[in-house]
Protein backbone atom coordinates (compact mmCIF):
# COMPACT_ATOMS: atom_id res chain seq x y z
CA UNK A 1 0.00 0.00 0.00
CA UNK A 2 1.29 3.40 -0.93
CA UNK A 3 1.85 5.61 2.03
CA UNK A 4 -0.45 8.59 2.35
CA UNK A 5 1.54 10.71 4.63
CA UNK A 6 0.79 14.26 5.77
CA UNK A 7 4.43 15.05 6.27
CA UNK A 8 5.29 14.04 2.71
CA UNK A 9 2.26 15.93 1.40
CA UNK A 10 3.52 19.09 3.11
CA UNK A 11 6.96 18.47 1.64
CA UNK A 12 5.37 18.21 -1.79
CA UNK A 13 3.50 21.45 -1.15
CA UNK A 14 6.77 23.19 -0.27
CA UNK A 15 9.07 21.58 -2.82
CA UNK A 16 7.08 20.44 -5.83
CA UNK A 17 4.08 22.72 -6.09
CA UNK A 18 6.17 25.92 -6.40
CA UNK A 19 7.91 24.44 -9.47
CA UNK A 20 4.88 22.89 -11.08
CA UNK A 21 4.15 25.82 -13.41
CA UNK A 22 7.74 25.91 -14.69
CA UNK A 23 7.76 22.17 -15.08
CA UNK A 24 4.48 22.20 -16.94
CA UNK A 25 5.59 24.85 -19.40
CA UNK A 26 8.90 23.07 -19.93
CA UNK A 27 7.08 19.81 -20.67
CA UNK A 28 4.78 21.66 -23.03
CA UNK A 29 7.75 23.04 -24.90
CA UNK A 30 8.81 19.45 -25.63
CA UNK A 31 7.22 17.15 -28.14
CA UNK A 32 4.29 16.34 -25.94
CA UNK A 33 0.58 16.70 -26.12
CA UNK A 34 -1.20 18.20 -23.13
CA UNK A 35 -2.61 14.89 -21.96
CA UNK A 36 0.92 13.52 -21.77
CA UNK A 37 2.09 16.60 -19.89
CA UNK A 38 -0.55 15.99 -17.25
CA UNK A 39 0.32 12.28 -17.13
CA UNK A 40 3.97 13.05 -16.56
CA UNK A 41 3.18 15.58 -13.86
CA UNK A 42 1.00 13.08 -12.02
CA UNK A 43 3.69 10.43 -12.39
CA UNK A 44 6.29 12.87 -11.13
CA UNK A 45 4.21 13.52 -8.01
CA UNK A 46 3.71 9.78 -7.57
CA UNK A 47 7.44 9.08 -7.91
CA UNK A 48 8.46 11.74 -5.41
CA UNK A 49 5.65 10.88 -3.01
CA UNK A 50 6.69 7.23 -3.05
CA UNK A 51 10.35 7.92 -2.22
CA UNK A 52 11.49 6.31 0.98
CA UNK A 53 13.17 9.54 2.05
CA UNK A 54 13.43 13.07 0.74
CA UNK A 55 15.92 14.57 3.14
CA UNK A 56 18.80 14.00 0.72
CA UNK A 57 17.19 16.25 -1.90
CA UNK A 58 18.95 19.58 -1.64
CA UNK A 59 17.80 21.15 -4.87
CA UNK A 60 14.23 20.02 -5.32
CA UNK A 61 13.82 21.89 -8.60
CA UNK A 62 16.67 20.09 -10.37
CA UNK A 63 15.57 16.84 -8.84
CA UNK A 64 12.03 17.27 -10.15
CA UNK A 65 13.20 18.11 -13.61
CA UNK A 66 15.38 15.01 -13.71
CA UNK A 67 12.49 12.82 -12.57
CA UNK A 68 10.15 14.43 -15.08
CA UNK A 69 12.69 14.02 -17.87
CA UNK A 70 13.09 10.34 -17.11
CA UNK A 71 9.32 9.89 -17.12
CA UNK A 72 9.01 11.83 -20.33
CA UNK A 73 11.54 9.61 -22.08
CA UNK A 74 9.67 6.59 -20.80
CA UNK A 75 6.40 8.03 -22.04
CA UNK A 76 7.80 8.71 -25.49
CA UNK A 77 9.43 5.32 -25.69
CA UNK A 78 6.19 3.65 -24.71
CA UNK A 79 4.34 5.43 -27.46
CA UNK A 80 7.03 4.79 -30.05
CA UNK A 81 5.78 7.75 -31.98
CA UNK A 82 9.06 9.51 -32.39
CA UNK A 83 12.49 8.47 -33.46
CA UNK A 84 15.43 7.96 -31.18
CA UNK A 85 16.93 11.06 -32.77
CA UNK A 86 14.05 13.14 -31.62
CA UNK A 87 14.51 11.82 -28.15
CA UNK A 88 18.09 12.93 -28.18
CA UNK A 89 16.90 16.38 -29.11
CA UNK A 90 14.87 16.77 -25.97
CA UNK A 91 15.83 20.09 -24.69
CA UNK A 92 18.14 19.78 -21.74
CA UNK A 93 19.44 23.31 -21.91
CA UNK A 94 16.77 24.53 -19.58
CA UNK A 95 17.83 22.04 -16.96
CA UNK A 96 21.48 22.83 -17.19
CA UNK A 97 21.49 26.56 -17.53
CA UNK A 98 18.32 27.88 -16.04
CA UNK A 99 18.90 28.52 -12.38
CA UNK A 100 15.83 29.12 -10.26
CA UNK A 101 14.88 32.74 -10.67
CA UNK A 102 15.24 34.84 -7.53
CA UNK A 103 11.50 35.15 -7.08
CA UNK A 104 11.10 31.39 -7.37
CA UNK A 105 13.64 30.93 -4.63
CA UNK A 106 12.23 33.66 -2.46
CA UNK A 107 8.87 32.28 -1.50
CA UNK A 108 7.66 28.70 -1.65
CA UNK A 109 4.24 29.65 -0.33
CA UNK A 110 3.53 32.22 -3.03
CA UNK A 111 1.80 29.77 -5.33
CA UNK A 112 -0.86 28.74 -2.84
CA UNK A 113 -1.31 32.25 -1.52
CA UNK A 114 -1.99 33.29 -5.10
CA UNK A 115 -4.58 30.52 -5.26
CA UNK A 116 -6.14 31.66 -1.98
CA UNK A 117 -6.58 35.14 -3.41
CA UNK A 118 -9.02 33.57 -5.81
CA UNK A 119 -11.06 31.89 -3.13
CA UNK A 120 -13.80 34.43 -3.75
CA UNK A 121 -14.26 33.02 -7.24
CA UNK A 122 -15.62 29.78 -5.79
CA UNK A 123 -19.39 29.34 -5.80
CA UNK A 124 -20.73 30.76 -2.52
CA UNK A 125 -21.75 27.47 -0.91
CA UNK A 126 -18.52 25.76 -1.93
CA UNK A 127 -16.53 28.56 -0.41
CA UNK A 128 -18.53 28.61 2.79
CA UNK A 129 -18.25 24.84 3.27
CA UNK A 130 -14.53 24.96 2.51
CA UNK A 131 -13.87 27.77 4.99
CA UNK A 132 -15.99 26.13 7.69
CA UNK A 133 -13.87 23.02 7.20
CA UNK A 134 -10.46 24.64 6.91
CA UNK A 135 -10.77 27.71 9.11
CA UNK A 136 -13.30 26.66 11.72
CA UNK A 137 -12.21 23.05 11.66
CA UNK A 138 -15.81 21.84 11.57
CA UNK A 139 -16.51 18.25 10.59
CA UNK A 140 -18.69 17.50 7.58
CA UNK A 141 -21.60 16.73 9.92
CA UNK A 142 -21.11 20.04 11.73
CA UNK A 143 -20.94 21.91 8.41
CA UNK A 144 -24.15 20.20 7.33
CA UNK A 145 -25.84 21.38 10.53
CA UNK A 146 -24.40 24.89 10.21
CA UNK A 147 -25.49 25.29 6.59
CA UNK A 148 -28.73 23.35 6.93
CA UNK A 149 -27.91 20.96 4.10
CA UNK A 150 -27.31 17.22 3.81
CA UNK A 151 -23.93 15.80 4.67
CA UNK A 152 -23.63 14.31 1.21
CA UNK A 153 -24.14 17.79 -0.23
CA UNK A 154 -21.39 19.12 2.04
CA UNK A 155 -19.11 16.44 0.67
CA UNK A 156 -19.93 17.53 -2.88
CA UNK A 157 -19.26 21.19 -2.07
CA UNK A 158 -15.94 20.37 -0.43
CA UNK A 159 -14.92 18.17 -3.34
CA UNK A 160 -15.82 20.86 -5.83
CA UNK A 161 -13.98 23.54 -3.86
CA UNK A 162 -10.80 21.49 -3.82
CA UNK A 163 -11.16 20.58 -7.50
CA UNK A 164 -11.47 24.21 -8.48
CA UNK A 165 -8.67 25.38 -6.21
CA UNK A 166 -6.25 22.66 -7.25
CA UNK A 167 -6.96 23.44 -10.91
CA UNK A 168 -5.58 26.92 -10.25
CA UNK A 169 -2.32 25.50 -8.88
CA UNK A 170 0.71 25.21 -11.05
CA UNK A 171 -0.73 27.34 -13.81
CA UNK A 172 0.92 30.63 -14.52
CA UNK A 173 -0.91 33.63 -13.18
CA UNK A 174 -1.78 35.02 -16.57
CA UNK A 175 -3.57 31.97 -17.88
CA UNK A 176 -5.10 30.88 -14.61
CA UNK A 177 -8.57 31.45 -15.99
CA UNK A 178 -7.77 29.25 -18.96
CA UNK A 179 -5.62 26.65 -17.31
CA UNK A 180 -5.36 24.31 -20.23
CA UNK A 181 -4.09 26.72 -22.80
CA UNK A 182 -0.43 26.28 -23.48
CA UNK A 183 1.55 29.46 -24.11
CA UNK A 184 2.67 28.21 -27.51
CA UNK A 185 0.66 25.53 -29.19
CA UNK A 186 2.59 22.87 -31.02
CA UNK A 187 1.30 21.29 -34.17
CA UNK A 188 0.41 18.11 -32.35
CA UNK A 189 -1.53 19.93 -29.69
CA UNK A 190 -3.77 21.38 -32.33
CA UNK A 191 -4.54 18.00 -33.81
CA UNK A 192 -5.41 16.52 -30.44
CA UNK A 193 -8.88 16.83 -29.09
CA UNK A 194 -8.32 18.63 -25.86
CA UNK A 195 -10.87 18.57 -23.20
CA UNK A 196 -11.26 21.70 -21.17
CA UNK A 197 -10.59 20.80 -17.58
CA UNK A 198 -12.52 23.54 -15.91
CA UNK B 1 -7.74 7.27 -26.97
CA UNK B 2 -10.20 6.30 -24.30
CA UNK B 3 -7.43 6.84 -21.82
CA UNK B 4 -7.08 10.42 -22.94
CA UNK B 5 -10.77 11.05 -22.70
CA UNK B 6 -11.01 9.78 -19.16
CA UNK B 7 -7.73 11.37 -18.11
CA UNK B 8 -8.96 14.81 -17.05
CA UNK B 9 -10.99 12.94 -14.48
CA UNK B 10 -8.02 11.81 -12.43
CA UNK B 11 -7.34 15.13 -10.73
CA UNK B 12 -11.03 15.57 -10.04
CA UNK B 13 -11.49 12.12 -8.58
CA UNK B 14 -8.39 12.64 -6.46
CA UNK B 15 -9.72 15.97 -5.17
CA UNK B 16 -13.06 14.37 -4.34
CA UNK B 17 -11.34 11.63 -2.37
CA UNK B 18 -9.14 14.04 -0.45
CA UNK B 19 -12.04 16.37 0.35
CA UNK B 20 -14.22 13.47 1.39
CA UNK B 21 -11.70 12.07 3.85
CA UNK B 22 -10.42 15.43 5.07
CA UNK B 23 -10.36 15.34 8.85
CA UNK B 24 -12.12 12.06 9.38
CA UNK B 25 -11.47 8.35 9.35
CA UNK B 26 -12.32 6.40 6.23
CA UNK B 27 -14.79 3.57 6.72
CA UNK B 28 -13.47 0.12 5.86
CA UNK B 29 -15.46 0.24 2.65
CA UNK B 30 -14.06 3.65 1.66
CA UNK B 31 -10.56 2.54 2.57
CA UNK B 32 -10.89 -0.44 0.24
CA UNK B 33 -12.35 1.63 -2.58
CA UNK B 34 -9.57 4.21 -2.23
CA UNK B 35 -6.86 1.58 -2.18
CA UNK B 36 -8.34 -0.04 -5.28
CA UNK B 37 -8.41 3.26 -7.07
CA UNK B 38 -4.86 4.13 -6.05
CA UNK B 39 -3.58 0.73 -7.07
CA UNK B 40 -5.19 1.05 -10.49
CA UNK B 41 -2.64 3.49 -11.90
CA UNK B 42 0.39 5.27 -10.49
CA UNK B 43 -0.94 8.55 -11.80
CA UNK B 44 -3.82 8.15 -9.36
CA UNK B 45 -1.43 8.12 -6.43
CA UNK B 46 0.40 11.18 -7.83
CA UNK B 47 -2.85 13.08 -8.30
CA UNK B 48 -4.04 12.07 -4.83
CA UNK B 49 -0.85 13.24 -3.14
CA UNK B 50 -0.94 16.49 -5.08
CA UNK B 51 -4.52 17.17 -4.02
CA UNK B 52 -3.68 16.15 -0.46
CA UNK B 53 -0.68 18.50 -0.45
CA UNK B 54 -2.80 21.38 -1.74
CA UNK B 55 -5.61 20.68 0.71
CA UNK B 56 -3.30 20.51 3.73
CA UNK B 57 -1.26 23.54 2.79
CA UNK B 58 -4.31 25.67 2.01
CA UNK B 59 -5.72 24.68 5.40
CA UNK B 60 -2.51 25.68 7.14
CA UNK B 61 -2.30 28.98 5.28
CA UNK B 62 -5.91 29.78 6.12
CA UNK B 63 -5.67 28.90 9.80
CA UNK B 64 -2.37 30.71 10.08
CA UNK B 65 -3.83 33.81 8.52
CA UNK B 66 -6.76 33.75 10.86
CA UNK B 67 -4.37 33.30 13.75
CA UNK B 68 -2.38 36.30 12.60
CA UNK B 69 -5.47 38.37 12.12
CA UNK B 70 -4.86 41.23 14.45
CA UNK B 71 -7.10 43.91 15.82
CA UNK B 72 -8.71 45.85 14.31
CA UNK B 73 -10.11 43.49 11.72
CA UNK B 74 -8.98 44.10 8.18
CA UNK B 75 -10.86 47.08 6.88
CA UNK B 76 -13.24 46.04 4.10
CA UNK B 77 -11.98 48.85 1.88
CA UNK B 78 -8.78 46.94 1.34
CA UNK B 79 -10.75 44.59 -0.81
CA UNK B 80 -11.31 47.40 -3.26
CA UNK B 81 -7.63 47.90 -3.89
CA UNK B 82 -6.30 46.61 -7.13
CA UNK B 83 -4.34 43.41 -7.21
CA UNK B 84 -1.25 45.37 -8.01
CA UNK B 85 -1.72 47.69 -5.05
CA UNK B 86 -2.35 44.73 -2.83
CA UNK B 87 0.83 43.08 -4.02
CA UNK B 88 2.66 46.20 -2.96
CA UNK B 89 1.27 45.71 0.51
CA UNK B 90 2.98 42.34 0.59
CA UNK B 91 1.73 38.94 -0.35
CA UNK B 92 1.18 37.81 3.20
CA UNK B 93 -1.00 40.66 4.31
CA UNK B 94 -2.89 40.47 1.06
CA UNK B 95 -3.92 36.88 1.42
CA UNK B 96 -4.52 37.39 5.12
CA UNK B 97 -6.84 40.25 4.31
CA UNK B 98 -8.88 38.22 1.92
CA UNK B 99 -9.14 35.23 4.19
CA UNK B 100 -9.98 37.54 7.07
CA UNK B 101 -12.85 39.12 5.21
CA UNK B 102 -14.15 35.76 4.10
CA UNK B 103 -14.18 34.54 7.66
CA UNK B 104 -15.77 37.68 9.04
CA UNK B 105 -18.58 37.38 6.55
CA UNK B 106 -19.40 33.90 7.78
CA UNK B 107 -20.45 34.53 11.34
CA UNK B 108 -20.27 37.15 13.97
CA UNK B 109 -17.62 36.20 16.43
CA UNK B 110 -15.82 37.86 19.25
CA UNK B 111 -12.08 37.37 19.38
CA UNK B 112 -9.89 37.46 22.46
CA UNK B 113 -6.14 37.24 22.61
CA UNK B 114 -3.26 37.73 24.98
CA UNK B 115 0.22 39.06 24.35
CA UNK B 116 3.33 37.25 25.43
CA UNK B 117 3.44 36.99 29.22
CA UNK B 118 -0.16 38.12 29.64
CA UNK B 119 -2.85 36.11 31.44
CA UNK B 120 -6.44 37.29 31.09
CA UNK B 121 -9.76 36.09 32.45
CA UNK B 122 -12.79 36.85 30.31
CA UNK B 123 -16.38 36.40 31.52
CA UNK B 124 -18.64 35.08 28.77
CA UNK B 125 -22.30 36.09 28.25
CA UNK B 126 -23.66 32.76 29.53
CA UNK B 127 -21.93 33.01 32.90
CA UNK B 128 -19.01 30.85 31.83
CA UNK B 129 -15.47 32.19 31.98
CA UNK B 130 -12.34 31.60 30.00
CA UNK B 131 -8.83 32.34 31.19
CA UNK B 132 -6.30 32.83 28.42
CA UNK B 133 -2.69 31.96 29.11
CA UNK B 134 0.21 33.74 27.38
CA UNK B 135 0.03 34.23 23.59
CA UNK B 136 -3.38 32.74 23.15
CA UNK B 137 -5.99 33.60 20.58
CA UNK B 138 -9.54 32.36 20.66
CA UNK B 139 -12.81 33.18 19.06
CA UNK B 140 -16.18 32.92 20.80
CA UNK B 141 -19.36 32.27 18.80
CA UNK B 142 -22.53 31.85 20.83
CA UNK B 143 -25.95 31.38 19.34
CA UNK B 144 -29.35 30.27 20.62
CA UNK B 145 -28.38 26.70 19.92
CA UNK B 146 -24.67 26.42 20.49
CA UNK B 147 -21.80 27.75 22.51
CA UNK B 148 -18.68 27.36 20.44
CA UNK B 149 -15.17 28.56 21.12
CA UNK B 150 -12.42 28.15 18.59
CA UNK B 151 -9.00 28.01 20.19
CA UNK B 152 -6.75 29.16 17.38
CA UNK B 153 -3.54 28.94 19.31
CA UNK B 154 -2.33 28.76 22.87
CA UNK B 155 -3.71 27.55 26.17
CA UNK B 156 -6.87 28.38 28.06
CA UNK B 157 -8.94 27.30 31.03
CA UNK B 158 -12.67 27.04 30.40
CA UNK B 159 -15.07 27.22 33.34
CA UNK B 160 -18.37 26.28 31.79
CA UNK B 161 -21.68 27.31 33.34
CA UNK B 162 -24.41 24.70 33.14
CA UNK B 163 -26.90 25.12 30.33
CA UNK B 164 -29.32 22.29 29.64
CA UNK B 165 -30.13 23.57 26.17
CA UNK B 166 -26.73 24.39 24.78
CA UNK B 167 -23.58 22.34 24.90
CA UNK B 168 -20.25 24.10 25.18
CA UNK B 169 -17.74 23.11 22.53
CA UNK B 170 -14.12 24.06 22.12
CA UNK B 171 -12.59 23.24 18.76
CA UNK B 172 -8.90 23.36 18.05
CA UNK B 173 -6.65 21.79 15.42
CA UNK B 174 -9.05 19.00 14.53
CA UNK B 175 -10.01 18.17 18.10
CA UNK B 176 -13.29 19.14 19.72
CA UNK B 177 -14.03 19.15 23.42
CA UNK B 178 -17.68 19.20 24.46
CA UNK B 179 -19.24 19.65 27.87
CA UNK B 180 -22.45 20.80 29.50
CA UNK B 181 -20.80 21.95 32.72
CA UNK B 182 -17.14 21.48 33.59
CA UNK B 183 -13.82 23.19 34.15
CA UNK B 184 -11.10 22.11 31.78
CA UNK B 185 -7.88 23.38 30.25
CA UNK B 186 -6.89 22.99 26.61
CA UNK B 187 -3.39 23.45 25.31
CA UNK B 188 -2.81 23.65 21.56
CA UNK B 189 0.65 24.89 20.72
CA UNK B 190 1.22 22.77 17.64
CA UNK B 191 -1.02 21.50 14.93
CA UNK B 192 -1.91 17.91 15.66
CA UNK B 193 -0.93 18.02 19.30
CA UNK B 194 -3.74 18.98 21.64
CA UNK B 195 -3.74 18.44 25.39
CA UNK B 196 -6.89 18.50 27.49
CA UNK B 197 -7.10 18.36 31.27
CA UNK B 198 -10.32 18.29 33.27
CA UNK B 199 -10.46 19.92 36.70
CA UNK B 200 -14.18 19.52 37.44
CA UNK B 201 -17.08 17.80 35.73
CA UNK B 202 -16.85 15.72 32.62
CA UNK B 203 -16.02 16.40 28.98
CA UNK B 204 -16.08 14.49 25.70
CA UNK B 205 -12.99 14.68 23.56
CA UNK B 206 -13.45 13.90 19.89
CA UNK B 207 -10.47 13.84 17.63
CA UNK B 208 -11.10 14.10 13.93
CA UNK B 209 -9.29 10.91 12.93
CA UNK B 210 -11.16 8.82 15.48
CA UNK B 211 -14.67 7.55 15.26
CA UNK B 212 -15.73 7.57 18.90
CA UNK B 213 -15.21 10.41 21.39
CA UNK B 214 -13.43 9.75 24.65
CA UNK B 215 -15.03 10.68 27.93
CA UNK B 216 -12.82 12.47 30.45
CA UNK B 217 -13.69 12.87 34.10
CA UNK B 218 -12.35 15.30 36.68
CA UNK B 219 -8.64 14.98 37.41
CA UNK B 220 -7.76 13.31 34.15
CA UNK B 221 -5.81 14.54 31.17
CA UNK B 222 -5.49 13.37 27.62
CA UNK B 223 -3.19 14.22 24.77
CA UNK B 224 -4.54 13.93 21.23
CA UNK B 225 -1.76 13.61 18.70
CA UNK B 226 -2.93 13.47 15.13
CA UNK B 227 -0.83 10.83 13.38
CA UNK B 228 1.04 11.45 10.16
CA UNK B 229 -0.96 8.77 8.38
CA UNK B 230 -4.59 9.89 8.54
CA UNK B 231 -5.92 6.38 8.26
CA UNK B 232 -4.39 5.29 11.55
CA UNK B 233 -6.27 6.50 14.64
CA UNK B 234 -4.04 8.18 17.17
CA UNK B 235 -3.58 6.56 20.53
CA UNK B 236 -5.40 8.72 23.03
CA UNK B 237 -3.52 8.28 26.26
CA UNK B 238 -5.55 9.15 29.30
CA UNK B 239 -3.68 10.10 32.42
CA UNK B 240 -5.11 10.03 35.94
CA UNK B 241 -3.93 12.98 38.03
CA UNK B 242 -4.03 13.87 41.70
CA UNK B 243 -6.04 17.07 42.35
CA UNK B 244 -2.87 18.77 43.55
CA UNK B 245 -1.19 17.94 40.23
CA UNK B 246 -4.13 19.46 38.35
CA UNK B 247 -3.76 22.62 40.41
CA UNK B 248 -0.02 22.64 39.78
CA UNK B 249 -0.55 22.44 36.02
CA UNK B 250 -2.91 25.39 36.25
CA UNK B 251 -0.52 27.58 38.23
CA UNK B 252 -0.04 29.73 35.12
CA UNK B 253 -3.35 31.36 36.09
CA UNK B 254 -1.45 33.08 38.87
CA UNK B 255 1.52 33.92 36.65
CA UNK B 256 3.54 31.05 38.03
CA UNK B 257 5.27 28.11 36.42
CA UNK B 258 5.50 24.95 38.43
CA UNK B 259 7.93 22.21 37.46
CA UNK B 260 7.88 18.70 38.79
CA UNK B 261 10.95 16.83 37.63
CA UNK B 262 11.21 18.22 34.10
CA UNK B 263 14.43 18.75 32.15
CA UNK B 264 16.07 22.15 32.24
CA UNK B 265 15.65 22.33 28.45
CA UNK B 266 11.89 21.78 28.70
CA UNK B 267 11.60 24.27 31.54
CA UNK B 268 13.39 26.97 29.52
CA UNK B 269 11.19 26.20 26.52
CA UNK B 270 8.18 26.73 28.76
CA UNK B 271 9.60 30.05 30.00
CA UNK B 272 10.13 31.17 26.41
CA UNK B 273 6.34 31.17 25.97
CA UNK B 274 6.02 33.89 28.61
CA UNK B 275 8.74 36.39 27.73
CA UNK B 276 11.20 37.34 25.06
CA UNK B 277 14.10 37.01 27.46
CA UNK B 278 16.17 33.97 26.57
CA UNK B 279 18.43 31.86 28.69
CA UNK B 280 21.10 30.12 26.64
CA UNK B 281 22.55 26.73 27.47
CA UNK B 282 25.94 26.38 25.79
CA UNK B 283 26.48 22.72 26.64
CA UNK B 284 23.71 20.38 25.42
CA UNK B 285 24.22 17.88 28.25
CA UNK B 286 23.12 20.47 30.80
CA UNK B 287 19.68 20.73 29.27
CA UNK B 288 18.98 17.17 30.40
CA UNK B 289 19.36 18.05 34.09
CA UNK B 290 16.11 17.98 36.03
CA UNK B 291 14.46 20.83 37.86
CA UNK B 292 11.69 21.17 40.45
CA UNK B 293 9.93 24.20 41.87
CA UNK B 294 7.55 27.10 41.55
CA UNK B 295 8.75 30.19 39.65
CA UNK B 296 7.45 33.47 38.35
CA UNK B 297 6.65 32.97 34.67
CA UNK B 298 7.86 36.45 33.82
CA UNK B 299 11.31 35.99 35.33
CA UNK B 300 13.36 33.44 33.37
CA UNK B 301 16.61 35.03 34.58
CA UNK B 302 15.56 34.55 38.20
CA UNK B 303 14.77 30.94 37.37
CA UNK B 304 18.16 30.48 35.69
CA UNK B 305 19.95 31.86 38.77
CA UNK B 306 18.03 29.55 41.07
CA UNK B 307 18.61 26.57 38.80
CA UNK B 308 22.33 27.37 38.68
CA UNK B 309 22.50 27.19 42.45
CA UNK B 310 20.47 24.01 42.82
CA UNK B 311 22.16 22.18 39.93
CA UNK B 312 25.68 23.42 40.59
CA UNK B 313 25.91 25.35 37.33
CA UNK B 314 27.55 28.65 36.46
CA UNK B 315 25.25 31.55 35.66
CA UNK B 316 26.56 34.54 33.76
CA UNK B 317 25.27 37.49 31.79
CA UNK B 318 27.15 38.03 28.52
CA UNK B 319 26.11 40.95 26.31
CA UNK B 320 22.81 41.13 28.09
CA UNK B 321 22.02 37.44 27.53
CA UNK B 322 21.79 34.94 30.37
CA UNK B 323 23.97 31.83 29.98
CA UNK B 324 24.05 28.60 31.97
CA UNK B 325 27.19 26.47 31.90
CA UNK B 326 28.81 23.77 33.95
CA UNK B 327 30.78 25.25 36.80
Amino acid sequence: MRRIDDERALWLAANVLPHEATLRSWLRSQRLINADVEDILQETYAAVAALERVDHIRDSRSYLFSVARRLMVRCLRRKRVISIDAMAEIDLSELQTDEPSPEAQADDGAELRRVLEQIDTLPAKCRRAFLLRKVDGLSQAQIAAEMGIAESTVEKHLGKALRLLQALCGRAQTDASRPDVAPALKMRDVTTTRKTRY
Amino acid sequence: MSRQLEKPGIDQIAADWVARLDGRVASAEEQRALEDWLAGDERHFGAYMRAHAISLQLGLLLSHQVKERSPPAVEPSRRLLSRRQMLLLGGGSLAAGIAGIAVFALRSERDYWTRIGEVRRVPLPDGSAVTLNTQTHLSVAFSDLTRTVRLLYGEALFEVAADAQRGFTVTTFGTSITSSAAAFAVRALRRGDVQVMVRDGEVQVAESTRAAPVSLRANTAVRAVIPSAPSVPAPLVTEQLAPIEVARRLSWQRGLLSFEDVTLGDALREFSRYSDTRVVIDEPAISQLRVVGLYSASDPVGFAKTAAISLGLRFEMRDGVAHLNSA
